[in-house]
């Protein structure tokens, strides 16, 4: 879902590549920072990394997981400087008001919500489980962990997210 | 009415995915020299003399066409380059530190007196003299939750922080991520032998999350990537002691060696509990680089023991070895490394630590450095 790097000969050029990920690196990056600031920043310095590591990525037998490695890793890590950002970010950039309107399509979604909620590894197996459509053992790839740790974190996020949903929607609808 | 909340979660995702405005991409960096040492401190500047005059700073300004424009130039180094050699200086250390009571990290002294500090990768925990415990990634710390049975361990990146605590819940031990600060697994540890709870303390974590925990009576390898699973090290290497963990492996005591020279060594940790030997090292007070290639050692000081000024510094494979002499009179006890080739130490005189030094492996060499 991400993007998919093609190895012709000699291969794309760092703009290049750039100009063709971006749209796919920024929408992946919003579904785990869940929100436009933190998504652009994340999608930044990923990219920034790739940027360094160019010769490293375009070597990898897998561009697209070695990016989609730095992707998760930048969200985790950027989590611990959230706190500072908030402080200086006093109010939204005027042109993501939209995403605020009482109609936005996000406010008629019954799960993402919750997802946003979920604690960041857990956020980050369920999009890349169920967005990336990546199986436990590319999702422990990305994330630099085990499949039992994936099986266990995707479990903990279902139950919260199950709960979550069921007490919003208490007798309403049936979930499996 | 059943939904299956896979498929809601499935739609939704992709739903949010294709209703953004993606933003126009941010320049990319074209210059081709390493300035990464540079923008740092000058991000970090203007953000707080944005903080300072109160006004709202942003990282990222947006143009007329809605895009993203970078408000300073983005830290490039050369594609595929070596990795930045740091010169021998004696400026205030790169990694969190201890001195006199006071801690220091990011070159800010954090708050409060400080007995014990251990780091990596750019993550540290540390004890205050009112016996609590914090950790952090950087100036900002957060507290160890419980009531800490044993000091916390790190794993050799940082990722990882491993915690032996009692709380409500009993007796535990905790696996930290700390990048985000979850939890990322814990399990329950009382044991109850013979009527007493007898605590576990945590003596070991790895970076792919096997945990190390012991009492008088039991030591178990925990596979927190695997839920709660432990694993009896009784009987997958008898009277062999986890003492540490080293980004070239574990440091294990062995008991039934106890005596000869070999009774300590650098090991493996297999997920059935086996612990390989890699090779034996001088003492458990060893001290490893980032990427595992060398060790130091030495010297010690005061008490009975035989005072020795000088730290060994040893490849780990074992090719090369060589002495790094104190810069002054005083002794040399090594404390941690700060990248591949500088190695701190601190510096005593009558038994007492008074000042700090940092080695170069590259120039053999070590000199004082300079203090908050």
């Amino acid at each position: 879902m991400m993007f998919t790097v093609t190895r012709d000969t000699g291969g794309p050029t760092f703009e290049e590549y750039a100009g063709v990920i971006w749209p796919s690196l920024y929408r992946s990056a919003y579904l785990l920072a869940g929100n436009h600031p933190d998504a652009e920043d994340v999608a930044q310095q990923t990219l920034v990394k790739v940027y360094r590591s160019w010769s490293q990525v375009m070597r990898s037998d897998s561009p697209e997981a070695y990016v989609r490695r730095m992707l998760t890793n930048t969200f985790l890590s950027a989590r611990r400087a959230k706190k500072w950002r908030l402080e200086l970010l006093t109010e939204p950039p005027p042109e993501y008001d939209s995403a605020a309107t009482p109609h936005a399509p996000e406010d008629r979604m019954v799960i993402w919500p919750h997802v946003k909620a979920l604690p960041p590894r857990q956020r980050a197996v369920i999009v890349l489980r169920y967005y990336e459509d990546l199986n436990e053992q590319e999702i422990a790839d990305a994330l630099g962990c085990s499949r039992g740790n994936v099986k266990s974190t995707a479990h903990r996020a279902l139950k919260a997210l199950r709960a979550a949903l069921g007490e919003e929607r208490d007798g309403g609808m049936e979930l499996r | 009415m059943n939904v299956d909340i896979e498929e809601i979660i499935s739609r939704e995702l992709r739903e949010v995915a294709s209703g953004l405005d993606v933003p126009a991409r941010p320049p990319v960096p074209q210059e081709r020299h390493r300035v990464r040492h540079l923008w740092r401190p000058l991000l970090v500047a203007a953000a707080m003399i944005g903080v300072a005059a109160g006004g709202v700073t942003v990282l990222v300004t947006y143009g007329d066409d809605g895009g993203a424009q970078q408000a300073s130039s983005p830290p490039v180094e050369t594609p595929g380059g070596d990795p930045a050699v740091r010169p021998l200086t004696a400026d205030v250390p790169a990694v969190p530190f201890l001195f006199d009571g006071h801690l220091y990290v990011d070159g800010k002294q954090v708050s409060g007196t400080w007995s014990t500090v251990r780091q990596a990768g750019g993550t540290w925990v540390a004890e205050r003299s009112d016996e609590t415990w914090w950790w952090g990634t950087s100036a900002e710390h957060h507290a160890v939750p419980g009531t800490v049975v044993s000091p916390p361990r790190l794993s050799p990146d940082g990722a990882l922080l491993a915690v032996a605590t009692t709380t409500q819940d009993g007796e535990q031990a905790l696996l930290i991520d700390a990048r985000s600060g979850e939890t990322v697994n814990a399990v329950q540890t009382a044991s109850t032998e013979q009527g007493d709870s007898i605590p576990f303390t945590v003596v070991g974590v790895t970076n792919d999350m096997k945990v190390f925990l012991e009492n008088d009576r039991r030591r178990l390898m925990w596979l927190a990537a695997e839920d709660d699973e432990t694993v009896d090290l009784g009987g997958t290497a008898p009277d062999q002691w986890v003492r540490g963990n080293t980004s070239a492996g574990l440091i294990v005591f062995d008991g039934m060696s106890d005596g000869f020279d070999d009774a300590v060594y650098l090991a493996e940790a297999s997920e059935s509990g086996a612990l390989d030997r890699l090779r034996t090292l001088p003492s458990e007070g060893v001290v490893v680089n980032p990427s595992g290639t060398w060790l130091a050692f030495g010297g010690t000081w005061g008490g009975e023991a035989e005072t020795i000024s000088e730290i060994t510094a040893q490849q780990v494979d074992g090719s090369r070895q060589l002495a790094l002499q104190p810069p002054d009179d005083r002794d040399l006890q090594a404390v941690t490394w700060e990248d591949d080739d500088l190695l701190l130490a601190e510096l005593y005189a009558d038994g007492r630590p008074t000042g700090m030094a940092r080695c170069s492996i590259r120039e053999e060499t070590c000199l004082v450095i300079d203090l908050p």
